[in-house]
């Protein structure tokens, strides 16, 4: 049976339990631009979000039998994403080094000031933040999270994650902040 | 926390969650191996 981007969740989804590798194929590249989104905001890269994605698709694969129709199933998909990355990043504890004299941060990415600013550039600057502050931002800022939330998750104090914050948001103030201040008051 | 703040983060927050990244053909190579190291089957 042919599969494409144009196929129906449903269809794929079916495709999928039976382990047609064509249907699996086609639920990858219908959901990996809008789902890639999701590792590439608590990454340092795309090659290391690419393989947080893939380990969320197996993942995905895995537990379609489980998946039952309440809520979307983009949704659904999501939320796998997002608890494969976030499960990554506190199994490896690698967020827990955070010094407290760490630098502003200097992004590499071309000069948005005089550019327009693309959403990739986006993802750039916040993949440039240290990592335990990236975290952090992504988590609160992104997607909204609380502190107490955030404590939780990273196994951090709330005050820790409230400081975390505050040095992302100094970091990134410079850059995109004054972008899009700048953007606001030209208009 | 400034209203300016709530502004560029806003829109930070927008671009971020819209954006929809091209398609890799490579991703789908890696994703492949994968699924055949693991034993999910293939058809």
């Amino acid at each position: 049976m042919p599969y494409g981007k144009q196929s129906s969740d449903e269809t794929l989804r079916q495709g999928c339990l039976r382990g047609d590798r064509l249907a699996q194929q086609a639920l990858y590249q219908k959901y990996y631009g809008k789902l890639l989104g999701i590792p590439m905001r608590y990454t340092q890269d795309r090659e290391e979000a690419r393989a947080l994605l893939n380990q969320a698709f197996l993942k995905i694969f895995t537990a379609l039998p489980q998946y039952r129709e309440e809520g979307s199933f983009a949704g659904w998909l999501s939320t796998i994403t997002f608890r494969v990355t976030i499960d990554h990043f506190r199994k490896t504890s690698r967020q827990q080094q955070v010094s407290t004299t760490t630098p502003p941060v200097a992004p590499a990415v071309r000069n948005e000031i005089e550019a327009q600013l693309e959403a990739e550039d986006i993802f750039k600057h916040i993949q440039q933040l240290p990592e335990a502050l990236r975290l952090v931002f992504s988590l609160y800022v992104i997607d909204g999270d609380k502190h107490e939330e955030i404590a939780q998750l990273l196994d951090i104090t709330p005050g820790n994650s409230k400081w975390r914050l505050a040095k992302a948001r100094e970091s990134l103030r410079a850059t995109l902040g004054k972008f899009y201040h700048r953007n606001r008051t030209s208009k | 926390m400034k209203e300016q703040d709530h502004f560029w983060e806003g829109e930070v927050r927008r671009n971020v969650t819209e954006h929809e990244f091209e398609f890799e053909p490579v991703a789908w190579e890696e994703m492949s191996q994968l699924l055949d190291q693991t034993g999910l089957p293939p058809e």
